[in-house]
């Protein structure tokens, strides 16, 4: 923390700057959240060259210029596999399919978060996970055994979620989950289930009506999950001061303590953190579409059909609708299916 | 100086030696020679004296600073298996889900309560050195319970941010607090040695003084009976077996309390520093328990945390040769490989289940039974550490007078063998 020879350094000591003064209490979540930062912006190093100058410098141009990620062409990127056959019966998969291995191993694997309010979150009460995603999970459990509970789930965080699938330590992914072009080329995606948008929090007390009058505040320390599209988005915004965490939940601990001043996040994942602490409001319209798609691996393309499927008549039977209204109390209908994508090879 | 006056000693007496004859013809005209006798068997004594005197006294301050820094030691020790405790029941306590347990939340504040009055006791006791870590401790400590008393105020209201405060507690807990303690603990255990190994030196000051002592009062009556042509005087003879008691009495009470003090250090001394890590890595072990289940199927890491605290709360059961502990604490860890094999084969509720219930063969009755006996043996042996370095200590206070007491009295002895010669020559 003495040195200030790099930007990442520079960083934190602002942080403490702008806290000194106060008392020892936020002086010591403050160093935890410099140590967090500069731990990520570490790893960020690690990944891509210049891209950890970013939150910190008063940006360059060029900076932030390297920060956006080389977009992948994948044509549409909500465009998934069609169907090639049809639902089959629970309990009857395919013979030689990642579905039949699945179903004589006897469990659904799925990775998910336990901290989404809404979609994917341990309920305290009853210590189980529940939420909009874990509902679409047991629906694609009940879909292969006939029973929904047949899940064993590998609670993960943001960042993790692509490894998991690569690695083939889960089957799917259920965890607000955007589907892009970037991330096409190292997973498949099911068709579009929900629609969400990038959004900002702020204290009640702000007057930052959209995320632009955040980034006119100069200096705002702004949270975001590190892996997360909502992360990469953030960068757009070269006044304020990116701060990443491991587990999204920590923005909301960090910004209850103060150590931050706003949280950006999916719509979906604002309203949960919005429901926990009602001095926070959610502003602005939506900075980005976050599109969400069950994740599955590349090499198993008839499990995202199936997937698709099942998807396909939870559209039909207004059950997909249904879990709109049941978690987010909304009725708009839910995305189309959009096709037309090939499984490679 | 003392020490410079008895090593000129011996060359004052042998001096005269290679002047054999001339002295032989000069002695019975010298008084003068007396006087220089019995001033440097005086000073011998004198010196004897002080310097045994000293030599037990400072066994006495290090057996007291070693009692003082095995105080520190135990305090600190229970501090930290305190807030070990407390955290892996509060963390427990989360994977129940809804209401905690009572006898947890109660378990919770006793440990927490014990740990800050402990702190503060353990402060007023600190080295100045260890005092900024201590305070920083306790500072700390008071921001773990206020991360836990968010956890639970958002837990009761349903909120998944409670565990993200209940992590935060705990990683506060590691990088903030224990490391500092592990400090003290480690700096207190050094005090414990340094004080023994001053007390081990202490014996070398007492062994020569007695050795020069004795050495010049022999030569001192070999010369008076040379000059009086008398085999005894009976002065001198009492003198020099005053001296030589005040030896035999104290080299043996310095060696008792010396002896004292290393069966206290190989024995209860030993016995607590084992226990206490024992128990410290024991509920390490069980909090990381609690951890895997709570990351669900993400828990590697704390599987590798809980295999490693629990080899090293083993291995100290095993240094101190305890089966009944010993079987208490694998009885513990065949749940626990129990409670993974469920985990493991995707039977997560079972494996709460068995990590979260009270009953009899339940992770948590196990574990209670092991830190229940592990307390009393470790109370009793801390007792046991404590007096018998009070009362290795104790004693040598008698030591010291006595010593002084002897010396003095060898001193006018001295003074009146001299005497009675000295006026013969008048």
């Amino acid at each position: 923390m003495t040195s200030t020879s790099t930007p990442p350094l520079r960083t934190t000591n602002a942080i403490e700057r702008t806290r000194s003064g106060h008392r020892t209490r936020s002086g010591r979540t403050m160093r935890r959240l410099a140590g967090l930062v500069a731990a990520s912006i570490a790893a960020v190093a690690c990944s891509s060259g210049s891209q950890l100058a970013a939150p910190s410098t008063t940006s360059t141009a060029q900076s932030t210029k390297t920060s956006a990620p080389v977009v992948a062409d994948c044509g549409n990127p909500v465009a998934s596999y069609q169907p090639t056959f049809v639902l089959p019966a629970p309990n009857a998969m395919p013979a030689g399919t990642y579905l039949k291995t699945i179903q004589d191993r006897g469990k659904l694997i799925v990775g998910t978060a336990s901290d989404v309010l809404l979609f994917s979150y341990r309920n305290p009460l009853s210590g189980q996970l529940e939420g909009f995603d874990i509902d679409v999970a047991h629906a694609i459990a009940k879909a292969i055994f006939g029973d929904p509970n047949k899940i064993e789930y590998r609670v993960i965080n943001y960042a993790q979620r692509l490894p998991a699938i690569t690695s083939g330590s889960v089957d799917i992914v259920a965890d607000t989950m955007t589907i892009n072009c970037n991330r096409w080329a190292q997973i498949a995606f099911s068709t579009e289930y929900y629609h969400a948008g990038q959004k900002v929090l702020v204290r009640s007390d702000s007057t930052a009506t959209t995320m632009d009058d955040v980034n006119k505040g100069g200096g705002q320390r702004v949270c975001a999950a590190k892996g997360s599209t909502n992360i990469v988005n953030l960068g757009a915004y070269k006044n304020v001061m990116t701060v990443p965490v491991d587990d999204l939940t920590d923005c909301l601990v960090l910004f209850q303590q103060g150590a931050v001043d706003a949280i950006t996040a999916d719509d979906t994942v604002l309203k949960g953190f919005k429901a926990q602490d009602k001095y926070a409001n959610v502003i602005g319209p939506e900075f980005s579409s976050e599109l969400y798609g069950i994740g599955a691996s590349l090499k198993y393309p008839e499990l995202t059909q199936f997937v698709n499927l099942v998807l396909e008549q939870m559209r039909t039977d207004g059950s997909l609708l249904a879990l709109n209204t049941k978690w987010l109390e909304q009725t708009t209908a839910p995305p189309a299916a959009v096709y037309g994508r090939l499984p490679a090879g | 100086m003392a020490v410079a006056a008895a090593a000129a000693a011996p060359p004052a007496t042998a001096a005269p030696l290679p002047a054999g004859m001339r002295l032989r013809s000069l002695f019975a005209g010298t008084p003068g020679m007396l006087k220089a006798s019995m001033a440097i068997s005086l000073a011998a004594v004198v010196m004897f004296g002080v310097l045994a005197g000293l030599s037990s006294s400072s066994r006495r301050q290090s057996l007291i600073s070693a009692r003082h820094a095995a105080a520190q030691a135990v305090r600190i020790q229970q501090v930290h298996t305190s807030l070990v405790a407390a955290d892996a029941l509060a963390t427990n306590a989360f994977l129940v889900g809804g209401l905690e347990p009572a006898e947890q939340r109660t378990g919770y504040e006793n440990g927490i309560s014990t740990a800050a009055q402990t702190l503060t006791a353990a402060a007023n006791h600190a080295d100045a050195s260890d005092v900024a870590g201590l305070q920083q401790a306790n500072a700390a400590l008071a921001d773990y319970t206020g991360l836990i008393e968010s956890a639970r105020a958002n837990n009761r209201q349903l909120f998944p941010v409670g565990v993200a405060y209940l992590k935060q507690a705990s990683a506060l807990l590691l990088t903030d607090v224990l490391p500092v303690l592990d400090r003290v603990s480690a700096s207190s255990e050094q005090r414990v040695s340094n004080a023994y190994d001053d007390s081990d030196n202490a014996r070398y000051a007492f062994w020569i003084s007695s050795v020069v002592v004795l050495a010049v009062l022999l030569v001192a009556k070999w010369k008076l009976s040379s000059v009086t042509r008398r085999t005894f005087n009976l002065p001198l003879v009492v003198a020099t077996g005053l001296v030589l008691v005040a030896i035999i009495y104290g080299g043996a009470a310095m060696t008792l309390a010396s002896s004292n003090a290393d069966s206290a250090r190989s024995g209860p001394y030993r016995l607590t520093t084992a226990l206490a890590t024992a128990r410290i890595d024991a509920y390490a072990a069980k909090s990381a328990e609690s951890l895997t289940l709570i990351s669900r199927g993400n828990g590697t890491p704390f599987e590798a945390q809980w295999k490693q605290s629990y080899g090293t709360a083993s291995a100290a059961i095993q240094s101190i040769d305890d089966p009944s502990l010993s079987s208490a604490l694998s009885a513990y860890a065949t749940v626990h490989v129990a409670i993974r094999l469920l985990d493991d084969s995707g039977n997560w509720d079972g494996a709460v289940a068995k990590a979260t219930k009270f009953d009899s063969g339940s992770s948590n009755a196990t574990f209670t039974t092991f830190a229940e006996a592990s307390a009393t043996r470790l109370d009793t042996a801390a007792a046991d550490l404590d007096s018998r370095l009070a009362d290795a200590s104790g004693n040598l206070d008698v030591t010291l007078a006595v010593l002084f007491a002897f010396a003095l009295l060898a001193a006018v002895a001295i003074g009146v063998a001299y005497a009675g010669r000295l006026r013969e020559y008048r």
